[in-house]
């Protein structure tokens, strides 16, 4: 008798989502993440760099020192060298500098930026906002406009402001990440309330919101574990969008990466540490099904590219 | 001690220093609604202190209604020394509403119109007897003289004499010259002497109450038991309701200090005051009401009886009595009713009370081979699926929401209740009625419905419950905690204010319809049935004198299915309590109901959570369930279309 491995059957696929104007796609799923073996794999996730509008501050010297001290404080040059030198395959744009609490960089400011961004590269721009809800929507009003035609991604859109930046997403032609709190059913709602606006369902991404490795990573990954098998088992088609983990920021805020090995000797050496805190993060949301993941540093992107193509076989 | 003065009724009362605020105002009867149970988390108690010694703990940040400024949370403030503070809010209203019988929202007028077929035969009994009087042969004693006329001339053998009936009794059966009335109590195999009256009172005067002693609403029915005529209905909101909106609250408050014993005596003062009121009503007078059926949920029950409620919460979640035994009425402290005894309906378990089983038993479930489904919706939703072979029953909390409690302009199904709307979808105006056609003065349950699904589907309303801030409508704005729609002006209104609904009253419009729809749909699924397999849906409850079931679709309240499936019952409870009142057939009935019932308990349940977020939404987040719902959508989309650009 001839062994054959039990197959799952599946109900429903990813649907797939274009961004930029290069041809990149995500999504196209028709099983779980990186079952190859029971069938169509779709798209391999990609990786993109997160690049912020003001200089950071308080990141750890060797992602600096990784990231360049020159290009640091010039979006334009940092996303330049993400594409020339690092081999992303995506720009995220952080306009952390638009936040009221921080420095309230303005609309048009921040529309500048991203114009700039986007002009300088070829390859995909994501742009996230700061995610208070009402400059976002002010923001996203004017950044959508300049960067007509990019097919970028815009995000993160939650409940309070879908309406806004939906809008702005359909009138210029872009693609939106919406954000809902670890939660599937509020995903479902948000997809329901932005396809409702006439917004297409190829143009949404689901943010499932992240928590890095030992900060709610466990959350994040059963989530998009239940967002995955109600897409491809129950065929649920307001989950059957690709999904986009904005994991950079917490990967970074977690102490061990961020801690010196003079601190804490015992953790061994704080360069390694920072890279492998956020690798070890990227990949379990990768096995959880993640379709664009944003991270920071160069190295991580050389390591999650290897086990893409690992995994994807 | 310290001297406290509740402004704005001015009552005033002593009490220790160091006492609980909120704890001093009920034990002065002022009425304060902590629909929580006094934990601190509703923020209903919101009290204004003019003068002095009042000392309030942090208050918690989640509050579910905002505090206002310059107030102190009733729960978390103790006296300190003399003061004067301000009720802000009495909260629910009492209201008395009455119904004359023969109002068409009656939906019979006689309780053996109801029996289908079973005897009218209520528990009580009244026999006229003439005694022999006493002799030097034969000088049996009066009471002994009574029994043994009953078992000689009506074959009664087996009769206890109540003790409170030997006081009077020598001096009246003299006085009546040895022509007297006896009322007897039958309960199964035994019999009690309940009662007995000077002359021959037979052939009238015979009297019971059926009462559906509810979380949130308590109504009564005086039922003639010679003809099964229904005198007269008078409802009003149980008193309870100030010491916490929903079971688990007045089981956390009986917990503390006098709390059981305040909950008890709301109750049957609740109780009196609708039992005096009806027999006002109908001219007859207390002394002829010889028996009362309740029915409630287990907790009801409990606080009824004064038993300690506190197990039916603490897992594995036993009452102390499914079936209580028959008891006398002023023992109860239902002092109006002095000859009365009382039933409570039985139990299946402490989520699924007597209030289910006396619906049930009114409802064509046990009677038919077809699969029904039987769904009472009040403070707790309860459903019963099965047919006249087997039963399956779980229960979820609602909150009181289709009852009017914890919406601004809430109130019960009583005349001026706004309970039914029309939105235009062009101009959004809204067309209400209300009930009896008075003038507006709030929102009853069936209202409710009606007018959120007229709303969503006007796309006034969001899938989310937010209010469109996109729609320019000077009946959208914005109030003090969020956004809100006008219903009625206040020109329109009997206060003169406008009735508005919030997107807070919204909200727990889509807690309660989304924990019932989540019922619904994991009780189908615990059986292996489809909704479609279920033939028909009887619901119950106070909503109003009608449901429209469609709306009810709309919101998702009610499953998807054929309109012709559903039909609404009404007060399934008291219908109930009124069959059993009138019938010992039926009282058995109910008895083999329970025990042919199964409980699904929902709350180890851990799919219950999943299904009730993802009903969180309108219709539901599976727009699947509800095709019609999404096809009704689509028209109006056109309509709306079609108007705008002719």
């Amino acid at each position: 008798m001839v062994y054959s491995p039990a197959a799952e059957k599946y109900n429903g696929e990813i649907g797939e989502v274009v961004l930029g104007t290069d041809g990149v796609k995500v999504g196209g799923q028709k099983v779980l993440p990186f079952q190859g073996f029971e069938g169509e794999a779709g798209n391999h996730p990609i990786i993109a760099i997160e690049v912020l509008d003001v200089e950071p501050e308080g990141w750890p010297e060797a992602l600096v020192e990784a990231i360049g001290q020159d290009v640091l404080g010039d979006p334009v040059a940092w996303a330049k060298k993400a594409q020339d030198e690092w081999g992303a395959d995506a720009v995220c744009l952080s306009l952390v500098g638009t936040d009221p609490n921080a420095a309230d960089r303005s609309p048009d400011e921040a529309a500048e930026t991203a114009k700039a961004v986007s002009d300088a590269i070829s390859m995909p721009l994501i742009v996230y906002g700061s995610g208070n809800v009402e400059k976002d929507a002010e923001v996203f009003q004017r950044v959508g406009e300049v960067l007509q035609g990019a097919n970028a991604v815009i995000g993160p859109v939650k409940e309070d402001n879908y309406k806004t930046i939906a809008a702005a997403a359909m009138g210029f032609g872009h693609v939106v990440a919406g954000e809902t709190p670890i939660d599937v059913n509020m995903a479902k709602q948000l997809n329901i309330l932005m396809t409702n606006l006439g917004l297409p369902a190829d143009k949404i991404l689901v943010d499932p919101s992240t928590g890095a490795l030992g900060y709610g990573l466990d959350y994040t990954f059963s989530v998009m574990e239940r967002d995955r098998l109600s897409a491809l088992l129950q065929g649920d088609k307001v989950l059957q969008m690709p999904i986009i983990n904005n994991m950079a920021k917490e990967a970074w805020k977690s102490k061990e990466a961020k801690v010196s090995a003079e601190e804490e000797p015992a953790w061994g050496d704080a360069a390694e540490r920072g890279i492998l805190w956020e690798v070890l993060t990227g990949v379990a949301l990768l096995m959880g099904g993640a379709d664009v993941l944003i991270i920071r540093h160069p190295k991580a992107a050389d390591v999650l590219h290897t086990t893409i193509g690992l995994l994807a076989g | 001690m310290a001297k406290i003065r509740f402004e704005p009724k001015g009552i005033e009362s002593e009490v220790p220093e160091g006492a609980n605020l909120l704890e001093a105002a009920h034990e002065a009867d002022v009425p304060i609604n902590a629909t929580c149970g006094g934990t601190g988390v509703c923020g209903t108690c919101q009290l204004k202190v003019l003068v002095g010694g009042v000392e309030e703990d942090p208050t918690p940040h989640h509050l579910r209604h905002p505090k206002s400024e310059g107030t102190v949370l009733a729960c978390r403030a103790k006296v300190t020394g003399d003061a004067e503070v301000l009720v802000l809010d009495e909260g629910l209203q009492s209201m008395v509403g009455v119904k004359k019988r023969g109002l068409s929202e009656m939906l019979f007028t006689n309780v053996r119109d109801a029996l289908a077929g079973d005897e009218f035969a209520p528990p009580t009994r009244k026999f006229h007897l003439e005694l022999t009087p006493p002799s030097l042969d034969d000088p049996t004693g009066d009471a002994d003289r009574i029994l043994r006329e009953l078992r000689s001339r009506h074959g009664l053998a087996e009769v206890n004499i109540d003790f409170d009936i030997l006081p009077s009794l020598s001096h009246l059966v003299r006085e009546a010259d040895w022509k007297v009335t006896v009322t007897v109590l039958f309960k199964g195999t035994h019999c009690r002497l309940t009662n007995v009256e000077a002359g021959d009172t037979t052939s009238c005067c015979q009297y019971g109450v059926a009462v559906d002693v509810g979380t949130t609403t308590v109504v009564v029915q005086l039922i003639n038991l010679v003809s099964g005529e229904i005198c007269e209905e008078a409802s009003d909101y149980n008193d309870q309701v100030r010491s916490g909106e929903d079971v688990i609250s007045r089981i956390v408050y009986a917990g503390k200090g006098v709390g059981l014993e305040l909950l008890r005596s709301q109750v049957t003062d609740t109780i009196n005051r609708l039992v005096e009121r009806v027999l006002g009503e109908a001219g007859v007078e207390a002394s002829h009401v010889s028996a009362v059926v309740a029915a409630g949920n287990t907790t009801m029950t409990h606080l009824l009886l004064g038993l300690p409620p506190r197990y039916i919460r603490e897992a594995p979640y036993v009452p102390t009595i499914g079936f209580p035994p028959w008891l006398r009425a002023a023992r109860l402290g239902l002092t109006s009713l002095p000859n009365a005894y009382v039933y409570c309906v039985g139990s299946l378990a402490s989520y699924v009370g007597g209030d289910i089983t006396a619906g049930v038993l009114a409802s064509d479930l046990p009677r038919s081979e077809e699969l029904g489904l039987y769904i009472d919706v009040g403070t707790n939703g309860e459903m019963v699926l099965g047919n006249s072979d087997w039963m399956v029953a779980c229960s979820c909390s609602a909150g009181p929401a289709f009852e009017g409690g914890g919406i601004k302009h809430g109130m019960r199904a009583v005349p001026g209740a706004i309970d039914a709307v029309e939105i235009d979808p062009v101009s959004l105006e809204p067309t209400v009625a209300t009930i009896a056609g008075a003038v507006p003065c709030g929102i009853c349950g069936s209202g409710l419905i009606e007018l959120v699904a007229e709303m969503f589907v006007a796309k006034v309303l969001d899938p989310n419950g937010k209010l469109n801030r996109q729609v320019s409508s000077s009946r959208i704005r914005k109030a003090e905690h969020g956004y809100e729609y006008v219903v009625a002006w206040g020109a329109e209104t009997t206060a003169g204010d406008d009735i508005v609904i919030t997107e807070i009253d919204i909200d727990n419009l889509m807690r309660a319809k989304a924990a019932i729809f989540a019922a619904i749909t994991l009780l189908a699924e615990s059986v292996g049935v489809q909704m479609s397999e279920i033939a028909r849906v009887q619901i119950a409850g106070g909503f109003g004198a009608k449901l429209n079931v469609g709306k009810a679709v709309t919101i998702g309240l009610l499953p998807d299915l054929a309109r012709s499936t559903f039909s609404y019952v009404g007060n399934g409870s008291l219908t109930g309590a009124s069959l059993v009142l009138c019938s010992a057939t039926k009282l058995n009935a109910s008895v083999g109901l329970v025990q042919k019932m199964s409980y699904m308990d929902l709350s180890s349940n851990p799919d219950f959570m999943n299904r009730y977020v993802s009903a969180l939404f309108l219709p539901h987040t599976d727009t699947s369930l509800f095709p019609s719902v999404a096809a009704e959508l689509a028209d109006s989309i056109k309509h709306a279309a079609g108007g705008e650009s002719s």
